[in-house]
């Protein structure tokens, strides 16, 4: 059985064991009343969401954190540096938030530095030419469109099996928000873990629950218009959840170059 | 020249085991045809033993035993197996020859390949490793072969015939292992045997010593060509014969098969026996082609594309399925052609500074296997930018690794607006007030639909007209906004006005 220790980052980003978990485990487990095997993911939840940024409930990392970077300094600087790789991050948020645009940022960074990524597409909602316009080499972009979200699931499964990909997005934002099996994310978690992939789920809701290591939420603040054309939009990306990786979030502005009105702008 | 013959002995009965595995220890009788009058053409040694024989009707041989089984073998299915033979003698060496000497005019001898063994010492360690590996790939594609080694055509397959499976006559020592066989082996006409036993003449090695202007003169062309043989010379040069990529395995079955599980019990051995002979040739396994015989005496041609070269049989019938499916036959099945489309796959070069790829046997499998999972090869692609004017138009590409030399990307990106495809675009009821654009909501026929694009009209650019495609029977015209509507999302909405309809295709994110 895995030894579970109770850690707090100190800046300089090393791992000080401070206490053991069993007074949190016990405070939680009184307090959620569950005994079943569950309860450990409970108490991380919990003891993580009380004290975000600060307490990392979990095995120590024996590897140094790789990071998956969007290239853009702006963005990174918000993201804390990127979202792990190895891990699941989650990108929630409603229309127009600048969420696909963060996903192709980092999905064309991954490409740019040779990497295979694989977009799977359950809302079939993917823009070749959006993913292009962030820079992204499309012939090292694998596009799948499942036809439901049981075989959005297996697809991803297939995919970080396969190993040798950078970055593998599940787009889960359909209208009807999709209804998902409870053991889909543990089992995602560790094939990703396995093939050191860094799974990104885009939804418009949380649905990874405590099992994604970096949860950031978009709002949009203010969409921008200049003589009537859109030209972008401000949001504002909020760190929901991390674990092993600090998002300091903040505010970025989202310029739009190939809308109707790109020409007339110019 | 050193020559290897293939010979796999009693070849109807070799083809009818292949395809039905199940058979091997019944007994077995192969006919040359349907129906009471059709010749007995080969038995396994289980029903020789209840006293079957060649030449029987197919009526006789029911009279004997009642437990027989019998089967008729196709000429298709012949020629197939033969092309799996061809396959197995193709992987060896690149010249090979189908037939022997002793075939007829201009035909050959089926269940029979010569291959020139000749430079192939780098490959194999020895002639001996040579015919195991030869044994096995045979044994693969399922078939029990015989396998002789020698200087010439005429005793290589002498070898084959008498050496119990495998036999290796060393170079310059044919004459000895020739000389003490009986004459029998030749399998001379019944009247020249019968003059060959009057003369005393029993083994090879008697034949051989008899001059051959004397045989011709008193046998005739026969009479040498035998002498000839006995002496372990060709009657023809080696004529190496190109295989071709055809890999193709056929059934035909007593009852038409009507759903879709029977098919694929049916069909499943036969992919199988498929990507076994590819594997032998080491190639993949590309698109699918089937031809289906109809109990109506129709025809039923289609092509499975498979996204990804693979051999694994499980998602290449995953994908026959789907597509049966889709598309079944309309009537039922009583004969199968399955074609396998052959692919080399593509040796990648590593490059030092690429980030390691996922390995190309293993990528093809996981994309064949989620071609089969979403149901359509179009489905699994890799994103392309149409070349269109038209804003919606976009297409799926082969994902394949790329040979290209990777250049690393340098240069400051900056954050871009992404657009969120609706796909097909969704129709929608828009107001307009004093010219204006105004409230937007689903239509009434589009009242269910999942996108809740609805909400008043905060701001709104446009329109910018497109238009194209004058050449196709229906070319696009429309008029494109960007809209902000009060629910915070900023939508791209057209209005075509040949239908005089308002659509939403995206939405930027």
């Amino acid at each position: 059985m895995r030894q579970s220790v109770a850690a707090i980052a100190s800046p300089d980003e090393e791992w000080v064991e401070q206490s053991s978990p069993e007074p949190v485990a016990k405070v939680r487990r009184e307090q959620i009343g569950i005994g079943d095997e569950r309860s450990a993911e409970g108490v991380r939840g919990f003891v993580e969401e009380a004290l975000p940024g600060q307490v990392w409930v979990g095995e120590a990392p024996g590897q140094p954190l790789r990071l998956l970077g969007s290239g853009i300094p702006e963005i990174d600087q918000l993201l804390g540096g990127g979202i792990p790789r190895g891990d699941v991050s989650e990108i929630v948020g409603a229309r127009s938030t600048g969420r696909t645009a963060l996903t192709c940022a980092l999905l064309a960074s991954s490409t740019r530095e040779g990497e295979l990524v694989a977009v799977v597409d359950l809302p079939d909602a993917l823009h070749p030419l959006s993913l292009e316009m962030s820079r992204a080499a499309l012939e090292r972009v694998l596009w799948v469109r499942p036809p439901s979200v049981k075989v959005a699931l297996k697809s991803t499964e297939l995919i970080l099996g396969a190993g040798g990909f950078g970055a593998v997005l599940l787009d889960l934002d359909t209208p009807i928000a999709p209804r998902l099996p409870g053991h889909v994310w543990p089992r995602l978690q560790r094939d990703a873990r396995r093939a050191g992939v860094a799974l990104i789920v885009l939804s418009s809701h949380g649905v990874t629950g405590s099992f994604a290591a970096v949860r950031v939420g978009l709002e949009s603040t203010r969409v921008l218009w200049k003589h009537r054309v859109f030209t972008g939009m401000a949001t504002e990306m909020k760190p929901l959840r991390h674990r092993g990786v600090l998002v300091p979030g903040g505010c970025m502005v989202i310029r739009d170059r190939f809308s109707s009105g790109e020409k007339a702008c110019e | 020249m050193r020559v290897a013959c293939l010979q796999v002995p009693n070849f109807s009965l070799a083809v009818c085991l292949r395809a039905e595995p199940e058979l091997r220890g019944e007994c077995v009788v192969v006919t040359d045809g349907d129906g009471p009058r059709a010749p007995v053409v080969a038995c396994s040694a289980e029903a020789e033993s209840y006293g079957a024989r060649p030449g029987l009707s197919t009526a006789q041989a029911r009279n004997i035993y009642d437990g027989l089984c019998f089967r008729s073998v196709s000429a298709d299915a012949m020629r197939a197996a033969q092309a799996a033979l061809c396959d197995v003698a193709y992987a060896h060496s690149p010249r090979i020859e189908e037939g022997g000497p002793g075939d007829g005019e201009g035909g050959s001898d089926p269940g029979l390949v010569f291959l020139e063994i000749g430079g192939l010492e780098s490959l194999y360690d020895s002639e001996t490793v040579l015919v195991k590996s030869l044994v096995r790939s045979a044994n693969a594609v399922g078939f029990e072969v015989a396998v002789g080694v020698a200087s010439t055509k005429v005793a290589a397959r002498l070898a084959a015939f008498n050496g119990s499976g495998r036999a290796i006559i060393p170079p310059r020592e044919e004459w000895s292992f020739l000389a003490p066989l009986p004459v029998a082996m030749l399998e001379p006409s019944d009247q020249l045997r019968e003059t060959l036993v009057r003369w005393g003449i029993r083994t090879l090695g008697d034949l051989a010593a008899l001059p051959a202007s004397a045989v011709a003169s008193r046998l005739g062309p026969e009479g040498a060509l035998l002498v000839r043989r006995a002496r372990g010379e060709d009657e023809k040069p080696f004529v190496t014969r190109v295989v071709p990529l055809a890999f193709e395995e056929v059934i035909e079955v007593d009852y038409g098969i009507e759903t879709i599980e029977p098919f694929l019990f049916v069909v499943r051995p036969m992919i199988e026996r498929l990507m076994t002979r590819l594997a032998v040739r080491g190639l993949v396994c590309g698109d699918l082609r089937l031809s289906l015989g109809l109990a109506n005496r129709g025809r039923d041609e289609r092509t499975v594309v498979v996204a990804a070269p693979s051999r694994e049989v499980k998602p290449l019938l995953m994908l026959l399925r789907l597509h049966l499916e889709t598309h079944p036959p309309p009537a039922p099945v009583e004969r199968i052609v399955v074609v396998a489309v052959a692919e080399q796959l593509r040796p990648t070069q590593l490059d030092l500074l690429r980030p390691n790829g996922p390995a190309p046997e293993k990528l093809a499998v996981t994309l064949a296997k989620l071609t089969a999972l979403c149901g359509d090869a179009d489905r699994v692609g890799t994103p392309v930018v149409a070349d269109s004017h038209c804003p919606d138009a976009y297409g799926v590409g082969k994902f394949q690794l790329s040979n290209s030399k990777f250049q690393k990307e340098e240069g400051r990106a900056s954050p871009c607006v992404a657009l969120r495809a609706v796909r097909p675009p969704s129709e929608l009821e828009v107001f307009e007030d004093r010219g204006r654009l105004d409230f937007v909501r689903p239509s009434e026929t589009n009242a269910r639909s999942a996108l809740r694009c609805q909400g008043r009209v905060v701001m709104s650019a446009g329109p910018w007209r497109v238009h194209g495609e004058w050449w196709k029977e229906e070319p696009y015209r429309r008029d494109y906004y960007d809209v902000q509507l009060s629910d915070g999302g900023v939508y791209r909405l057209f209005f075509d006005p040949v239908r005089t309809k308002w659509f939403v295709d995206g939405y930027y994110d």
